[in-house]
């Protein structure tokens, strides 16, 4: 098979470990060739605004983002910020309005029929309520076993049966036999999530597409399914694009972080240099609201920056410049009336769309 | 005037003790029992709660789903209906303005009257369900508090109301507005507002930013702390969210199967919890300055309330087990800055016994144990 050249991506090689992660992410280098592949993609909605006329929503607005083979990219940013829509984007729920999807490097055409069955055999999505997302009238033997048999309907029952088995148990439901039998109603969230996990799996999938796959779950059920999908990078060879809005979660599992904010990508790079070295002020101010137990009543740290101003996005209007310029406590006049600069750190692959990288030094202007 | 100021978080932990110390007691909880009445047999979803809330202490209350938190709190303001009822226990109040102490608990719907929203309010997760969606927030706001102070003229009302919208950053011309045109966070804020609207001496809070962007839920938090540091009243917390709760909280308790398991300062609990359900319940929490380890979830599942193990409730996912602990409950006792249930560290256990029991927790170590031990369905 002839792969097209791949195209020289240093927006996204995965950065090295910073601190003693026990996961530790291959380097891919310049050549990698990212397994899916959004570019300059804009997914426009018709809406109406409050006096009900109708508008465009930009629900993405120019977004580029590559998932490479072993990596866990992270999504994080408000509501409305056009999180989801990019994993239903890559899901083909929704076509781009604009820009192109790309799958090993090739566009992705696909409009039903076998083509789409062969791209859902490659990328598979995860979703966030695993109490509605698997049948409670059907045990979790067929649940699983049918997707194998859809998809591999020459495995023949014996091998079916074993692979639904094996399947189980690399989403860590331990023994299989104890589960195959249950109906989704006698499991925890978490069972639930890791049966939901495993179906995906059942394709031998390429990517995995997890949308905040553990906001429905308690907290002390959360850990094992991050941790779980942790592990498939490592396995598997899975990419993963985790949805999350819980900032210390994509810190705890992602590879890479990219922060969105009115349908754009603004600030994009290797966990630990998003987290401890921000330069865009959406990311700051996301960072600096979020719980975080180091900054306990008593510790004497001080906490974050007032924050003024949480209106939601507008992505109705369309802008050149900068949807986060109205909130911004830094924002100068440029930021709203010239089109929006990208920033390519060259220390690392840190990337931002913001004027307040103009005065860092090591950053260089790429647009 | 807009409460924008950030809490600063500079009192240390000697200093936030020293206040509690110092404050006199606003809510005296003794041996309060909650139970669902099912088809099954009583639930009993809060078992034995004993708590002391001092004036203008924020105790935040922390566990997982059906642990008892919400059962609690909706207890404590006497707003839970049938099939829950109160079966046991006291809920001693004593108001701020220094009349007469009072039962909660024991009070008929009648009594109870003039104590709701003047004294008492309460702040739940979905504003949208608390507000009412046709009618204006302005008369929403001006009907709470004439109805507490009837000698109130509709402009003082109204003005009163602008008054409220303002301190949660709302501006005052939305008070014409109805609920659905004002966004979720701005709902929940309003929500915020009106329960201060009487100028209470408790504000009981269920997972009131749940529903809200994390950006969102700091400001109403920061407007929250603002307010309660003007104002003085006190706040019971419930949420899911530790970490969030170790920001905010004076105290905090730790809820497992219907029982408060521990009770200490957000530092203590930070820096020495002495559960080891606490333990494993900040260790579910990933830092975010802190360096990054492999964390894990807790084995096993929440108990059945139905069918409680004879010991300790946390006992079958309890790394450190010891043989009593299945047998015996373990009882809430005092500890260092706080309470602990928990044989290994709350003292009910003399030296020589403890030595005696320690051996048993050699074997049934986590890891020997299958992903997910509890089996119950």
């Amino acid at each position: 098979m002839t792969r097209p050249e791949p195209r020289v991506s240093a927006g996204t090689v995965p950065a090295q470990d910073a601190d003693g992660r026990l996961a530790l992410a291959p380097d891919h280098g310049e050549d990698a060739v990212p397994v899916l592949e959004a570019r300059d993609v804009h997914v426009h909605f018709s809406g109406t605004d409050s006096a009900g006329r109708p508008v465009t929503i930009r629900a993405l607005d120019g977004v580029d983002l590559k998932l490479f083979p072993g990596q866990i990219s992270a999504l994080v940013g408000e509501s409305g910020s056009g999180k989801t829509t990019i994993a239903r984007l890559f899901a083909l729920i929704h076509k781009p309005t604009h820009g192109e999807i790309m799958h090993d490097g090739k566009p992705i055409r696909v409009r039903g029929g076998r083509a789409e069955r062969a791209y859902y055999r490659k990328v598979q999505l995860i979703y966030q309520d695993p109490f509605a997302s698997l049948n409670g009238l059907k045990k979790v033997r067929t649940i699983v076993s049918r997707v194998v048999k859809i998809h591999f309907p020459r495995l023949g029952r014996v091998k079916n049966r074993e692979r639904t088995a094996e399947l189980l148990e690399k989403a860590n439901m331990t023994p299989s036999a104890r589960y195959l039998d249950r109906y989704p109603t006698d499991l925890s969230g978490g069972q639930r999530q890791r049966i939901a996990i495993a179906r995906a799996l059942a394709v031998d999938p390429d990517v995995l597409l997890a949308d905040e796959p553990t906001s429905m779950l308690d907290a002390s059920i959360r850990l094992d399914v991050l941790n779980l999908l942790g592990d498939l990078r490592e396995s598997e060879n899975i990419a993963v694009l985790y949805i999350t809005h819980d900032i210390a979660s994509a810190r705890y599992l992602s590879d890479q972080i990219h922060v969105m904010y009115g349908g754009k990508i603004i600030e994009s790079g290797p966990t630990e240099s998003i987290i401890s070295a921000p330069l865009h002020p959406y990311t700051k101010l996301l960072l600096g609201a979020a719980p975080d137990p180091a900054r306990f009543k008593g510790s004497g740290t001080p906490t974050h920056e007032p924050i003024t101003d949480s209106r939601p996005v507008d992505n109705s209007s369309d802008i050149p410049g900068c949807r986060f310029a109205d909130r911004c406590p830094v924002a100068m006049p440029k930021c709203t009336s010239e089109a929006l600069p990208l920033f390519r750190s060259t220390q690392d692959a840190h990337t931002v769309q913001c004027w307040q990288a103009e005065n860092a030094a090591e950053y260089e202007r790429q647009s | 005037m807009t409460l924008t100021t950030v809490p600063k978080n500079l009192e240390t932990e000697s200093e936030i003790i020293e206040r509690l110390e110092n404050s006199s007691t606003l809510l005296d909880v003794r041996g309060l029992c909650v139970d669902y009445v099912t088809e099954a047999g009583n639930i009993r979803a809060c078992d034995d709660i004993n708590l002391t809330l001092k004036r203008g202490e924020i105790l935040g209350v922390a566990g997982e789903s059906a642990s008892g938190k919400s059962t609690l709190l909706n207890a404590l303001g006497r707003l839970q209906r049938m099939p829950a009822a109160t079966s046991a226990g006291e809920i001693r109040f004593h108001p701020t303005d220094g009349t007469e102490s009072l039962d909660l608990a024991a009070l008929t719907e009648d009594e109870l009257r003039p104590y709701r929203w003047t004294k008492i309010s309460v702040v739940m997760q979905s504003a949208m369900a608390s507000l009412n969606p046709v009618i204006r927030l302005g008369e929403q706001f001006t009907d709470v508090i004439r109805t507490h102070d009837p000698r109130l003229t509709q402009e003082q009302a109204r003005d009163q109301a602008a008054d409220l919208l303002t301190m949660v950053g709302i501006s005052a011309d939305r008070l014409t507005a109805f609920p659905f045109q004002l966004s979720g966070g701005m709902q929940q804020r309003a929500l915020i507002a009106l329960s201060l609207a009487c100028d209470p001496d408790l504000v009981l809070m269920d997972e009131p930013t749940t529903a809200v962007d994390v950006v969102m839920q700091r400001q109403i938090l920061d407007q929250v702390l603002a307010a309660q540091e003007r104002l003085g009243f006190a706040v019971v917390f419930v949420t899911h969210d530790l970490s969030l709760l170790l920001e905010i909280s004076d105290r905090i308790a730790i809820m497992y199967g219907g029982k408060i398991v521990e009770i200490g300062t957000a530092a203590r609990l930070h820096d020495s919890a002495k559960h080891p359900y606490t333990r494993a319940l900040r260790r579910a929490f990933p830092p975010l300055s802190e360096p990054v380890r492999r964390l894990s979830g807790i084995s096993g599942s929440p108990p059945d309330l139905l069918d409680l193990p004879p010991g300790c409730a946390f006992a079958p996912r309890c790394e450190s087990a010891m043989a009593i602990c299945h047998q015996r409950v373990p009882e809430l006792r005092d500890v260092p800055d706080g309470r602990s249930a928990c044989f290994l560290s709350n003292g009910e256990l003399s030296e020589s016994e403890l030595t005696q029991q320690l051996p048993a927790t050699s074997n049934p170590g986590p890891s020997s144990r299958p992903a997910e031990g509890g089996d119950h369905q």
